[in-house]
């Protein structure tokens, strides 16, 4: 017998911002514990400790970064042989992450957009371009060998 | 042996995670993805990460940023170590987060950096809307 699942697309969640220090159980509410800094959980394998750099609202500076390294692309088919740098530019109001080796670069508003929309970039290409393997002129033929090389299905 | 980059499969901003201790499921409370406060500058609080991976083994040096999309300013910065034992099975963790700064209304994001490479992000829309309590 085949089974109809109940799929609902669901409305996003919002919450609501609960003044500086919000107290434990303030509005009858039922609130995680409060601290002052981070602590984590071991669910699974991870032990893990995180150390806040701080707790203020003063800002820590900027991060803004003008190389990101990436290791991996927004496909969970595809993995990275090797992890790759990217560089990062400004022109007007976007940002570009740039990849010299393959001349393809991401865009978008903010850095992340960016890194982001070129990882998403590459994984199209790859699929693209293995697709159009056998009918590939030189100049893509010789991405998709620098490309292969990179990239590799799970 | 270098450590993998892992691979993200989920990035989710939440009031709460409890993890059930004879089963290690995890029940996640509160997914958000935006906050209004009636005004600014504000904190929030409570906020957890739940975070999951697949090809995470080894040594790693964890990084998430807490940032102002639209001023790129890094507001808080946590660092932590592990070292997952097998790269074929999920590693999943909980961070509970301090009270975020929230000094405008905007887009802001947690960034999640292991080895110094960049593995992903979540972004949170804060906005100033009046609390209509009646």
């Amino acid at each position: 017998m085949t089974m109809s699942p109940d799929i609902q697309t669901l409305p996003a969640g919002v919450t609501e911002a609960r003044g500086a220090v919000p107290s434990i159980g303030e509005r009858g509410m039922s609130h995680g514990l409060l601290i002052n800094e981070a602590q984590i959980e071991q669910v699974g394998q991870l032990d893990l400790v995180l150390e806040p750099e701080a707790v203020q609202p003063d800002t820590l500076g900027l991060a803004v970064h003008h190389q990101i390294q990436i290791g991996s692309l927004l496909d969970h088919r595809l993995r990275m042989s090797e992890p790759i740098t990217l560089e990062m530019e400004q022109e007007g109001e976007f940002h570009l992450a740039k990849y010299d080796v393959l001349e393809e670069f991401g865009y978008g508003t903010d850095p992340i957009s960016a890194v982001q929309d070129f990882r998403k970039t590459i994984a199209e290409l790859y699929w693209q371009l293995k697709e159009d393997e056998e009918r590939l002129g030189p100049d893509l033929a010789e991405t998709w060998r620098r490309l292969s090389v990179l990239v590799y299905v799970v | 042996m270098t450590a993998p980059t892992p691979v993200l499969t989920a990035f989710l901003v939440c009031d709460q995670i409890v993890a059930d201790a004879a089963t290690s499921k995890k029940t996640i409370v509160g997914i958000f993805d935006s906050i209004f406060a009636s005004q600014f500058p504000t904190q929030h609080a409570p906020c957890s990460l739940y975070v999951k991976l697949i090809d995470c083994e080894g040594d790693y040096e964890f990084r998430i940023e807490f940032v102002r999309v639209s001023t790129q300013e890094l507001l808080v910065g946590f660092n932590g170590n592990a070292n997952p034992k097998t790269r074929h099975e999920y590693t999943e963790f909980s961070i509970q987060c301090p009270p975020l700064p929230l000094p405008e209304p905007g887009q802001y994001e947690f960034r999640l950096w292991m080895n110094n490479k960049f593995i992903g992000n979540v972004r949170i829309n804060a906005s100033q809307q009046v609390v209509d309590r009646s």
